[in-house]
């Protein structure tokens, strides 16, 4: 248990979206997961292939989507039942970043103004040297200067730089939660590694948690505490890093740890067969284990019931049944 | 590995502005491709290594011009194409398809979604002079190779997974086993488990054919895999091009060592440093060595004189003043 209660949960929630011709049908994107981030600040990453309803996740943390099944709770608030007052500490203290930065940013607006008017929101401040000033140590904190900033509209800066410009802006609201979606996606792999270092920085010397999306494992691994691997809406796996890397449970956690690029491992990348069958619908509507079609292990069971989310070690689940007793 | 099939010679390949003002795109490239080679070339977004690839190919459209230099394809039967002058209508006829296929971004998206696979296949065949039962059987012997069912020769595309629709991409491209093959990040929009199914799939493709394949890709890592050599691609330039290990253990030009340091590999969680800055506008590049304002290194002659591509070592080639004597 960590030292204080967790600030953000998801309990049991799920999310359904309508497809077919007349958008009739409905499949889940994201199904029964169940989250909690705070408490201790730590980076919890939630990784998967497109379509496996990361963001659909993410959106539901931040109160963007509200949750068909299920609650989130913000210190203990549903926060679909909030009342005003309690809506805007959580608007304050769960701060969203986005994967692309030039959507933060008005593109006719200077940058400055946002950084102004989130100063003004949360600090009220309104003298224009102590706004200037709390806007400069925040910049400086994401490798900017004010200089950098100053004037300049969103297309006058790099994708890293505006990128840095967006954290900036998150962390004037003095969050204590930030969910960021694919936060580096877009921003070449030269820079990407200084922003992941940021959110490191971020955690350690603010005490903000990050939920951080991404299809990236590599970079998941790099800077995560705890990484959840999410497939077709459900989590399958959810462990510490170490948990992860050295005894992955899942079936599917393997086979992505084991594609993801790595000159070094060239031969085997190569020579094994992997398939990958992908009629997304279907899969997200099976009512056993979502990975049964793919999975060198299938047994009947596998395709009749859900497999639970077991403890397999302490704070290491799996959602397998090589794993849990039926 | 000593016959040239592709001699690029001080290619430069501008993109054209409103009031004569150029994006210098492709600047005095110069690179020999052999027989037989898979040859990968990497660098990040802007770099050219796109623009490159498609004067390779000899698809010069508005705004693209070539100001300078040429791009030859020597093939087996003693042909000599110019490709960059000959223009899209004969290269049409009696180059592109069986002599140099082009498989482009997004190739999942280039196969019309209401066409069914096969006819796909008739259509390009019956274009290029085949009949139906010959290019039926050589849709089947790549359906087959390439790991495909043979049943999505009568699914229409939109019926078929990405990663499937891309495999048939690469068959179609096959179709005329033609000598040089040309690949554009075609697996930026797929997950990792899908990205291994393709590569997996022209690698296979490159034993069968022992053709030559030009994969361009922003993913050091993922070249690092199939690849005999890299060319690193910097601001319209390339910095450095050697055999794919030699550049993986010794990189020679700072911004190759940048990028492969900057890439985080799991099972390894020491901090990574990034590059600084952003690279230079190719309307109005520096002169000099375009790296010098990003580089540690720079030293006053790389603000004022470009460094040449030298021979550093056999095959291994770099332009940087710490490699070159004068």
């Amino acid at each position: 248990m960590g030292v204080s209660a967790p600030v953000l949960e998801l309990r049991n929630v799920s999310k359904y979206f309508s497809y077919g011709i007349f958008g009739t049908m409905l499949f889940p994107a994201v199904d029964d997961v169940s989250l909690s981030i705070g408490g201790t600040p730590q980076i919890i990453t939630i990784a998967g292939e497109s379509g496996c309803g990361k963001s659909t996740l993410a959106k539901l943390a931040l109160g963007f989507l509200k949750p068909d099944r299920g609650k989130v709770y913000y210190r203990g608030k549903d926060i679909w039942k909030m009342r005003s007052r309690e809506k805007k500490l959580f608007i304050k203290e769960v701060q969203p970043i986005f994967q692309d930065p030039f959507d933060t940013f008005n593109p006719v607006e200077p940058i400055e103004n946002y950084l102004r008017k989130t100063v003004k929101t949360f600090y009220g401040e309104t003298r224009k040297e102590d706004i200037e000033n709390v806007i400069a140590s925040v910049l400086s904190d994401v490798g900017l200067s004010y200089d950098d900033i100053r004037g300049k509209k969103s297309s006058e800066l790099s994708g890293g730089q505006l990128q840095r410009a967006s954290i900036a802006r998150a962390l004037l609201a003095q969050p204590k939660i930030i969910i960021a979606d694919e936060p580096v996606s877009m921003i070449d792999a030269s820079l990407r590694i200084n922003i992941l270092n940021l959110f490191r920085d971020i955690k350690e010397k603010r005490e903000i948690s990050i939920l951080y999306i991404t299809h990236d494992l590599a970079t998941a691994f790099y800077i995560s505490d705890l990484i959840a691997i999410m497939f077709r809406g459900t989590i399958i796996e959810l462990g510490s890093t170490k948990d992860l890397m050295e005894k992955p449970g899942h079936p599917y956690t393997k086979l992505l740890i084991e594609s993801v690029p790595d000159h070094r491992k060239r031969d085997r990348w190569l020579s094994e067969e992997v398939e990958a069958k992908a009629l997304e619908i279907e899969e997200f509507r099976l009512a056993g284990c979502k990975y049964v079609n793919r999975c060198p292990f299938a047994k009947d069971l596998c395709r009749a019931n859900r497999p639970p989310l077991v403890e397999v070690s302490k704070g290491h689940y799996v959602a397998c049944w090589l794993h849990a007793k039926s | 590995m000593s016959e040239e099939v592709i001699r690029v010679e001080d290619l430069r390949a501008y993109y054209t502005m409103p009031n004569n003002v150029y994006v210098r795109a492709v600047d005095g490239v110069m690179l020999k491709v052999y027989r037989g080679e898979i040859l990968g070339i990497a660098g990040e977004s802007g770099c050219g290594k796109s623009t490159l690839l498609r004067a390779m190919y000899g698809l010069i459209e508005y705004p693209l011009k070539v100001l300078g230099g040429s791009v030859l394809l020597l093939t087996k039967d003693e042909k000599k194409f110019d490709m960059t002058s000959l223009g899209i209508d004969r290269l049409r006829k009696g180059v592109w398809w069986r002599y140099i296929s082009f498989i482009p971004q997004n190739a999942q998206n280039v196969l019309n979604p209401m066409i069914r696979v096969k006819d796909h296949f008739i259509e390009t065949g019956k274009n290029l002079g085949m009949d139906e039962d010959e290019i039926l059987e050589r849709m089947n012997y790549w359906i087959d190779s390439l790991g495909l069912s043979r049943d999505v020769a009568s699914a229409f595309p939109i019926q078929l997974s990405g990663g499937m629709r891309q495999r048939i991409v690469i068959a179609l491209a096959a179709l005329l086993e033609p000598e040089v093959l040309l690949a554009d990040e075609p697996t930026s929009a797929l997950d990792v488990v899908n990205q291994r199914v393709f590569v997996a799939s022209l690698s296979k493709l490159h034993k069968k054919l022992r053709n030559t394949v030009i994969y361009v890709s922003h993913d050091l890592e993922l070249l690092g895999i199939f690849t005999h050599r890299i060319a690193v691609m910097y601001a319209g330039k390339i910095v450095e091009v050697g055999k794919t290990d030699e550049v993986f253990e010794k990189p020679l030009h700072p911004y190759s060592k940048a990028l492969i340091d900057s890439i985080p590999k799991i099972g390894d969680t020491r901090i990574r440093k990034g590059l600084s800055g952003r690279p230079p506008d190719l309307r109005n590049p520096p002169p000099g060595c375009r790296f010098y304002p990003r580089c540690p290194y720079a030293t006053n002659r790389c603000r004022s004189e470009e460094p040449p591509l030298v021979e550093v070592s056999k095959g291994h080639y770099v332009a940087c003043w710490l490699h070159a004597k004068r």
